[in-house]
C-alpha cells in the first residue's frame, strides 16, 4: 500500500514537484500496479546465478577524440543560461 | 499518376531508376496526402521545410547513376530519434524547442544509403505508453477509424504509413511500441534483436530494452531497412556485429512454427484475435510448415518483470533531464527548486508515474525485493526461450490481445493498458527479434480494424521472421 506521503517522499527522490491532488491520484494507481507486479517478488532466486552485474568496462579509453572546443558552441545553443563557454546554473553552496 | 497506397521500396527504386518518376514526384505525392489528413490524424508533429531540398539532392544523384538501396525513398521518423538540425522531442513538453545537434546512428546509416526524412511523428512522450494518447501535442487517431488509438509508442510513425503520408516510417520499440502500433494499423513491424541496431542517438526510455526498427508496408520493405540499419556500432557499446549470433541448421527443410498454448489460454484475447491467429497457422500449415506446442513456463511473469526493470531504468535515464543543460527550464529560487520545477512542468502524467514507480522499486529495502528478483526473472524467461528454441525455430502469438481501442478507453486504467502489451513485451524481456505481420481484419461496429500476428525468432535470426513473414497472408 503506497501512501500520498510515500508518494511525496519518492517525488522528493526524483526531484518532480508534484501537486498534491495528483499525489493521492498517483498513490492509488502505483499501490494497483504494484499489486500487480507482486508476483516478482515471489520469485525463488536461490538456483540462478548473479544477475544483478550487466555489461563491465564498456567506455572508451580516454583519450582526446576531438580538438578541444569543438562542439561547445553547438551544444550551449542548446542551454537555457550560458556564459561564454560555460553553462550558468544558480549558486551551489 | 503513381499509385502509392501499394507501394513498395523496390518498385518506387525501379520506377526511379528508369526514370518513370522523379524523387521530388515520389516525396510530393506522399506529403500531398499527409497535409491533406494530417490534420485530423496528427501523425506528424512536423512536416520538414526542406523535403524537397533532399528529394532533388536524391534526384541528382540518380541522374549521375548512383544506386543506393533507400535512394529517394520517403521516410517518416519517429520524434525521438536525432536528425541533426532539427526538434527532436519526444513529443515532451521537456524537449518541446530541442535541436538535435548530431544524427542518430540510425539516421546517418538511412542518410547515406540515401533515404528523404519527409518529418517527425508524434509518440507517446518519451515512448511511455502503448496508444500515443500520452503525447505532450495531443493524441494520433488511426486512420482506419479515427475514434480509434493507432497504438504506440510509435502510433505517429505507423499512422504515417497508414495514411500514405510516407512510403515507411522508423519507429523505436521497448516492451511492444513498433510491433502493437503496426499491428493496429495493418503494417509489418520489426523490432530487431537487442544490439543489431545502433542506439546513439535515439532518446532514451529503457537503456536495456529500446531498439529501433522499421514499419513498412511488406515484410520486404522491414527487410531492406534492416539490412541497411543494423550492425556494429563504436557509438553504443551494446551493439553488435552483423554475424554476431550464428545461424544453426533450421529444425525442418522449413522453420518450424511453435504454439505456445499456455500462454494462448489467459483470460483477455478476443475471440476473433485467436481465430485469426489459428487460420494463419492453418494457412502455413497448409503450405508444409510443420507446428509444434512449445510451452514457456514462465513466460506469465513477463509483463510484471518489464513492469519493474522498465520504470527502474526510466527513473535513470530521465535523471538527466535537469533543466539546466538542454530542455525546459522553469525558473525556482535556488537550484534545488529549477530542478524541482523543470521536471514537474517538462514531465507529463505517465512520465511522472513510471519515475516515481521506478524511483520505488530501486530505493533502498525494495531494490533486493522488485529489481533483483526482476532480473532473475528475467533470467528464467530467456532459458524458457533458450529451451523452445531447441525445438523450433519461430514461435507465433498474436501481436496484440485486442484490436485497436478507443482514444479515452483505457487512460484511467494504467494495469488495462499495459495488459495490452502481454505478447510484447516478452521479446524485449529477452532481447530476441520479434515483428508484427498483418493478418486479417476485425470487425468493430461496422468498421474494419487490421490484425497482426507475431512471430518471435532466436538472437540474430531476423531472416527467419522475414522468411515466415512473407509466407502469412491478410485474411
Amino acid at each position: 500500500m503506497i501512501t500520498t506521503d510515500d508518494v511525496k517522499k519518492l517525488a522528493n527522490l526524483a526531484r518532480i514537484d508534484i501537486p498534491d491532488d495528483e499525489a493521492e491520484h498517483l498513490a492509488g494507481e502505483i499501490t494497483g500496479i504494484l499489486d500487480y507486479v507482486k508476483q516478482v517478488t515471489e520469485t525463488d532466486v536461490s538456483n540462478v546465478g548473479d544477475q544483478a552485474h550487466g555489461p563491465h568496462n564498456v567506455f572508451r579509453d580516454d583519450e582526446d577524440t576531438h580538438e578541444s572546443g569543438l562542439h561547445t558552441k553547438t551544444l550551449l545553443e542548446s542551454a537555457p543560461d550560458s556564459d561564454e563557454q560555460y553553462l550558468k546554473v544558480k549558486d551551489i553552496l | 499518376m503513381i499509385d502509392i497506397h501499394t507501394l513498395t521500396i523496390r518498385e518506387a527504386r525501379k520506377k526511379l531508376t528508369a526514370k518513370e518518376i522523379t524523387a521530388v514526384d515520389l516525396a510530393s505525392a506522399f506529403i500531398k496526402e499527409a497535409e491533406k489528413k494530417n490534420g485530423e490524424i496528427n501523425a506528424y508533429l512536423e512536416i520538414f521545410s526542406n523535403w524537397k531540398e533532399q528529394a532533388e539532392e536524391s534526384q541528382k544523384k540518380i541522374d549521375a547513376g548512383v544506386d543506393l538501396p533507400l535512394l529517394g525513398i520517403p521516410f517518416a521518423m519517429k520524434d525521438n530519434i536525432l536528425i541533426e538540425g532539427q526538434k527532436a522531442s519526444a513529443s515532451s513538453k521537456m524537449l518541446e524547442n530541442y535541436v538535435a545537434s548530431y544524427d542518430a546512428t540510425v539516421t546517418k546509416k538511412l542518410r547515406d544509403a540515401g533515404a528523404i526524412f519527409l518529418g517527425r511523428t508524434n509518440m507517446d512522450e518519451f515512448a511511455m505508453g502503448g496508444s500515443t494518447e500520452n503525447s505532450a501535442f495531443g493524441p494520433t487517431k488511426n486512420p482506419h477509424d479515427t475514434e480509434r488509438v493507432p497504438g504506440g509508442s510509435s502510433g505517429g510513425s505507423a499512422a504515417a504509413v497508414a495514411m500514405d503520408g510516407a512510403l515507411v516510417a522508423m519507429g523505436t520499440d521497448t516492451g511492444g511500441s513498433i510491433r502493437q502500433p503496426a499491428s493496429y494499423c495493418g503494417l509489418v513491424g520489426l523490432k530487431p534483436t537487442y544490439g543489431a541496431v545502433s542506439r546513439n542517438g535515439l532518446i532514451a526510455m529503457g537503456s536495456s530494452l529500446d531498439q529501433a526498427g522499421p514499419l513498412a508496408r511488406t515484410v520486404e520493405d522491414a527487410e531492406i531497412i534492416f539490412d541497411v540499419i543494423s550492425g556494429k556500432d563504436p557509438l553504443d557499446s551494446t551493439s553488435i556485429e552483423k554475424d554476431f549470433y550464428p545461424k544453426n541448421n533450421l529444425h525442418g527443410t522449413k522453420p518450424v512454427i511453435g504454439i505456445p498454448r499456455e500462454l494462448l489460454s489467459i483470460d483477455g484475447i478476443d475471440a476473433d484475435v485467436k481465430e485469426n491467429l489459428e487460420k494463419t497457422i492453418e494457412d502455413l500449415k497448409a503450405k508444409g510448415y510443420e507446428t509444434k506446442e512449445v510451452s514457456l513456463p514462465h513466460i506469465a511473469y513477463a509483463l510484471s518483470v518489464y513492469y519493474v526493470l522498465m520504470p527502474a531504468e526510466v527513473s535513470s535515464n530521465l535523471a538527466r533531464f535537469d533543466g539546466l543543460r538542454y530542455g525546459l527550464h522553469v525558473d525556482g529560487k535556488n537550484l534545488n527548486e529549477d530542478y524541482f520545477k523543470s521536471r514537474g512542468a517538462g514531465f507529463g502524467k505517465e512520465v511522472r508515474r513510471r519515475i516515481i514507480l521506478g524511483t520505488y522499486v530501486l530505493s533502498a529495502g525494495y531494490a533486493d525485493e522488485y529489481y533483483y528478483k526482476a532480473k532473475v526473472m528475467k533470467a528464467l524467461i530467456a532459458d524458457d526461450f533458450k529451451k523452445a528454441y531447441e525445438e523450433v525455430d519461430v514461435i507465433i502469438t498474436p501481436t496484440s490481445p485486442i484490436s485497436a481501442f478507443k482514444i479515452g478507453e483505457k487512460v484511467n486504467d494504467p494495469v488495462s493498458m499495459y495488459l495490452a502489451d502481454v505478447f510484447t513485451v516478452t521479446a524485449y524481456i529477452v532481447g530476441i527479434p520479434a515483428m508484427s505481420v498483418p493478418s486479417g481484419f476485425l470487425e468493430r461496429e461496422v468498421k474494419k480494424l487490421p490484425v497482426g500476428v507475431q512471430l518471435m525468432s532466436d538472437f540474430g535470426r531476423e531472416d527467419i521472421l522475414f522468411t515466415v513473414g512473407k509466407e502469412i497472408t491478410v485474411r
